[in-house]
């Protein structure tokens, strides 16, 4: 029996939970070296956070950081990812008027506006009070030639796979079985056999691709390489391992295993699975929130996870984790009361008090450790098992969008959604992401 | 009053002798015209004129739109010079004819008929009908899109309801170019008729009268007295649909977002895309200017056509 | 026309009854949608509602500050129409009246409106506002729209030019002054060009996403269709509050447009064929 303190939020255990999480900050959880302002310093924060339980997270953090500070309101504005990413926050830092403190979706992402000097340099700060706090091999995502510039703020492990034991049963198959790629394709032939889409995979959005393709040259690469290949280190995309690695997820495509959710929405794809209508789930650590509801609703569903297969007799994914996540930066400024300020809110944000707080609204991951802790949170049956993974880990590694220039990116996922919908062949994928990550590589 | 009824050729203000001879005359018109011209210049050029002249200026330099604009790197003709090479840009190009050829043709030739059915038609139901075919423009391309995405679904649209294993008109390149089209078609229609029934409207009922008497039935009629009187609405209509075409961009923003791959990436939703998602202002600007150099060329064809047409609709 | 046949008539009676189902259906069938639940909507799309439900206005009235949005678009609208045809019937008098020198170029820098991709200046229109401290104010959004007089502007224009020129004659003789002639004879008569105009400067700022979108960050001064927008989520689709909030957005000018579809009728033609 799966049990779980905070699963559904009243809004009042929500106002608690607030309080607590102030009680935290105010009572020298979080030291800081801010002067006293006479009058409140007001701080914009935008993030792509706009509905549902991210944005409750976000306020519940905002709401928090207000109450234990007189001389900061922060005030915070969600926005509808799409419009956010491309349209809003570009125009704000164009037109020199950026929000103080903003949220980074992806990674790479973030450097577009470090590299003409719109983002605040952290790196003094960052060294002296927060470094310690996070899992070493994140930082990749937030250094960017040696300087630091955010904190992060919900990070988590992508290569999982979820899996539907009642419909495994059906079908006679194991959890086992998908432990390497040769297997999961055997258990997706039997699905498929039964007339069940095997695995729930909308890539409309087109990032959920990338990551498994990543995993599947991981596999063939090893680590190591693979790692080398996505900060640009060495090797190109267009030689033959990506391509194997690549034609490995068009494989999957071409056999029918994501049936006819390819083109889909995310949120469409992963329908397939919670309403049990497919084997399988291949996606993050965020759906193990999403497992613990769905198991208290319905006590029929039994389902699971486990990390992604690995290719027999290829050097497998190593023992560090890719990862998705999101971070807090804020504008660069030439006003020492308004840095001090910003440093406030982002030492803030990125404590385990804080996140802990968040958690409590969305257990679905953190970037501090230790937030699970000053959550409160009692972490039981499938999340324990992801929890312990992630508290324990030594590094994490990083997925392509964090280290291949804005500019290219948007060709990598691009490219990779028309290769599985078939408009455009493998090779010809992989060399115009090539092509695109040289023209725009930094020197 | 006396003076205003002189300014026509005198001129309000009486200047000495010497600066009227070198200076035109500034009558009251001339002052009056100017102020009622101002208002709008006074918002057009600082939030629009300059705004352009300013994108012509980056599409010259190498900024990604992010931060920084000031210190900009001059590049010259290089963004013009790639997109002769990008062949992103032609497939855009392509695609944007593509889409021109679906919509132009069918807007143009169901516009005609209805026209031509709502002129023979008297009643209520004519009426209606008029009321009805227009009612699009009252709404965004925001909002036909999201309308379109409801109905075209394959969970709960239209495909869901005619078939047990709804296809997915927007996972197909063509399939979504098509969908795209009919809401272009669906919210554009309207217009292209009622410019139709101002020509037809415009014809003399003689005309037919004459062609009755020499024994014209009603197709003759049609082909011999309609379509040839028709001619200038026609290429009227055919330029605009052609623009509206070029223009499009909201329904790509909210249908289809370019995809699936570039199927249906316009040269309006390229250039979006450079400029925004990869940060390339630069580039995304040199793309707006042959984009408005395309649409410029049209409509100035246009103006020279509808002047030299004689024809009068009002 | 007496030679018309049966089949005739009964064949266009079948394309009008066609005709108004297929413009007229995807409205009815949103406005059906917004009134059942997201299950019932996702389970019969297409039926009438079992048990019709006002769950998703409520929401999006009283918790989701709809009254605000509605209130801020309004502002928005208004404001435009009125500068938009006061400033789009003066300088297209005056355009009608002058069509050499520095007039006919600054007409065809106002047609040029109509050519650009308005995409392009979204960072210096941008730049300009945020300097004026008007970014999260209605007025910042108005200003842009102020800019936009293109289509008035040659309307007005054209429509101008049919005004026989013996009337103004007339008027000048009795001693009418430049701005009585255009007041008091051309106003008057240029009254349905000056309907469709406005409506058009209506529909523009009530339906428009762009400018809001990057003008106004401060939820409560949102619009309504960024009031739409909201309610959206990367991982879910909510059809039915969706519709509920499309609704919302399109009704308003949708009575407006039955109300004055004459005016509009009329004037639409008569300015988009001779611009």
């Amino acid at each position: 029996m799966i049990k779980q303190q905070t699963n559904k939020l009243s809004r009042r255990d929500f106002l608690k939970a607030t309080a607590a999480g102030a009680a935290a900050v105010g009572t020298g959880a979080v030291p800081l070296p801010v002067a006293a302002q006479d009058d409140p310093i007001n701080l914009i924060m935008w993030s792509n956070f706009s509905a549902g339980s991210a944005l409750e997270a976000v306020d519940a953090m905002v709401a928090a950081i207000n109450e234990a500070n007189s001389d900061i309101v922060v005030e915070h504005t969600g926005f509808q990812n799409e419009d956010y990413k491309a349209t809003i926050l570009n125009t704000a830092f164009a037109g020199g008027a950026p929000p103080d403190i903003f949220a980074s979706v992806g990674f790479e992402w973030l450097f577009a506006f470090v590299r003409p000097g719109a983002v605040l340099d952290i790196t003094d700060y960052y060294e002296a009070n927060l470094r310690d706090r996070y899992i070493p091999g994140i930082e990749a995502t937030y250094d960017f030639e040696g300087r630091f510039w955010a904190v992060p703020w919900r990070v988590g492990s992508t290569p999982f796979i979820h899996y539907n034991l009642n419909l495994f049963d059906q079908i006679g198959a194991s959890p086992d079985d998908i432990a390497t790629v040769d297997g999961l394709m055997d258990v997706c032939e039997k699905g498929l056999a039964a007339g069940i889409t095997p695995i729930g995979f909308g890539n409309k959005n087109q990032w959920n691709a990338v990551h498994w393709i990543s995993n599947f040259v991981k596999n063939i690469m090893g680590a190591e390489s693979a790692n080398a290949l996505f900060s640009m280190r060495e090797g190109s995309w267009a030689d033959a391992e990506p391509i194997e690695g690549a034609t490995r997820m068009k494989t999957f495509v071409d056999n029918g295993y994501f049936g006819n959710s390819l083109n889909e929405s995310y949120g469409v794809g992963s329908q397939l699975y919670w309403a049990g209508e497919s084997l399988m789930l291949g996606t993050g650590g965020w759906e193990v929130s999403g497992l613990v509801r769905k198991m208290e609703e319905d006590p029929e569903f039994r389902g699971d996870f486990k990390e992604f297969p690995v290719e027999v007799g290829k050097p497998g994914l190593g023992s560090d984790w890719i990862f998705w996540g999101s971070l807090w930066a804020a504008s660069a400024s030439d006003d020492n009361a308004a840095i001090q300020a910003r440093l406030k809110v982002l030492d803030a944000v990125g404590s385990a008090a804080m996140q802990g707080l968040s958690f409590q609204v969305r257990q679905d991951s953190y970037a501090a450790r230790g937030a699970v802790a000053a959550s409160g949170v009692e972490i039981a049956g499938p999340t324990a098992k992801y929890y312990e993974l992630y508290e324990n880990a030594t590094a994490l590694l990083p997925i392509p969008d964090v280290a291949i220039p804005t500019q290219a990116t948007a060709t990598m996922y691009e490219e990779f959604q028309g290769m599985l919908l078939g408009h455009v062949s493998v090779e010809d994928a992989l060399n115009e992401i090539a092509d695109a990550i040289d023209r725009f590589r930094p020197e | 009053m006396k003076q205003a009824q002189m300014s026509q050729s005198a001129g309000l203000f009486r200047l000495p002798r010497l600066l009227r001879t070198v200076r035109p005359k500034i009558s009251a018109k001339d002052v009056v015209h100017g102020l009622m011209v101002l208002p709008a210049l006074v918002f057009y050029i600082p939030l629009f004129v300059v705004p352009i002249l300013l994108g012509l200026a980056v599409s010259f330099g190498d900024w990604s739109g992010v931060a920084g604009a000031l210190d900009m790197e001059w590049i010259g003709a290089e963004n013009y010079v790639e997109l002769a090479g990008d062949r992103k840009f032609w497939s855009s190009l392509g695609i944007t004819l593509r889409y021109a050829a679906m919509v132009v043709p069918s807007q143009l030739l169901i516009g005609l008929l209805l026209a031509a059915t709502i002129n023979s038609g008297k009643g209520m139901l004519s009426a209606g009908v008029k009321v009805a075919i227009l009612t699009p423009i009252a709404m965004s391309a925001v909002a036909i899109g999201i309308l379109a995405t409801f109905l075209f679904s394959p969970q709960i649209g239209i495909p869901a309801l005619i078939s047990n294993e709804p296809v997915d008109l927007f996972a197909e390149p063509n399939g979504a170019l098509l969908g795209v089209s009919i809401a272009h078609v669906w919210g554009g229609i309207g217009f292209t008729t009622f410019i139709f029934l101002a020509g037809l409207q415009a014809i003399p009922e003689e005309l037919y009268e004459a062609a009755k008497i020499d024994g014209a039935g009603l197709m003759a009629r049609f082909r011999r007295v309609t379509i040839p009187l028709l001619r200038e609405t026609t290429i009227v209509n055919l330029i605009l649909i052609f623009i509206g075409a070029f223009r499009s961009f909201g329904l790509i923003y909210t249908m289809t977002r370019g995809g699936p791959y570039r199927a249906t990436e316009v040269l309006s939703f390229f250039m979006y895309k450079q400029a925004f998602v990869s940060f390339r202002m630069s580039y995304g600007s040199a793309i707006a200017v042959i984009l408005f150099l395309i649409i410029a060329t049209i409509t100035l064809f246009k103006i020279r056509l509808t002047r030299a047409g004689t024809t009068r609709y009002y | 026309m007496n030679d018309e046949t049966p089949v005739l008539r009964i064949s266009r009676f079948a394309i009008f009854i066609c005709l108004l189902v297929i413009m007229a259906y995807p409205i009815f069938w949103s406005i059906m949608s917004s009134v059942k639940t997201n299950a019932e909507l996702v389970a019969n799309p297409f039926s009438i509602p079992r048990e019709p439900q006002i769950d998703n206005i409520v929401e999006l009235w009283v918790e989701g500050d709809f009254i605000r949005y509605f209130r801020n678009t309004l502002i928005i609208s208004l404001v435009t129409v009125i500068g938009v045809v006061t400033m789009s019937t003066m300088a297209g008098y005056v355009f009608s009246q002058r069509a050499t020198g520095a007039y006919k170029f600054l007409f065809l820098l106002f047609l040029f409106g109509l050519m650009v991709p308005r995409e392009v200046v979204i960072v210096p229109v941008f730049r300009i506002i945020a300097s004026l401290g008007l970014r999260n104010t209605l007025g910042g959004v108005i200003l842009v729209y102020m800019a936009g007089t293109s289509f008035g502007i040659v309307l007005m224009r054209t429509y101008f030019l049919s005004v026989p020129t013996e009337l103004r004659e007339a008027a000048l003789i009795d001693g009418c002054s430049e701005f009585g002639v255009f007041f008091r004879i051309y106003v008057p008569l240029a009254a349905p060009a000056m309907v469709t105009v406005s409506i058009f400067a209506f529909f523009f700022s009530w339906n428009d996403l762009l400018w809001p979108l990057i003008l106004i960050q401060q939820p409560e001064w949102f619009t309504l269709v960024q009031g739409v927008l909201r309610y959206q989520d990367e991982f879910t689709i909510d059809w039915s509050k969706r519709s509920a909030g499309l609704v919302f957005s399109i009704l308003p000018p949708l009575i407006f447009y039955l109300i004055f579809n004459r005016g509009i009728q009329s004037g639409l033609t008569a300015g988009a064929i001779k611009m």
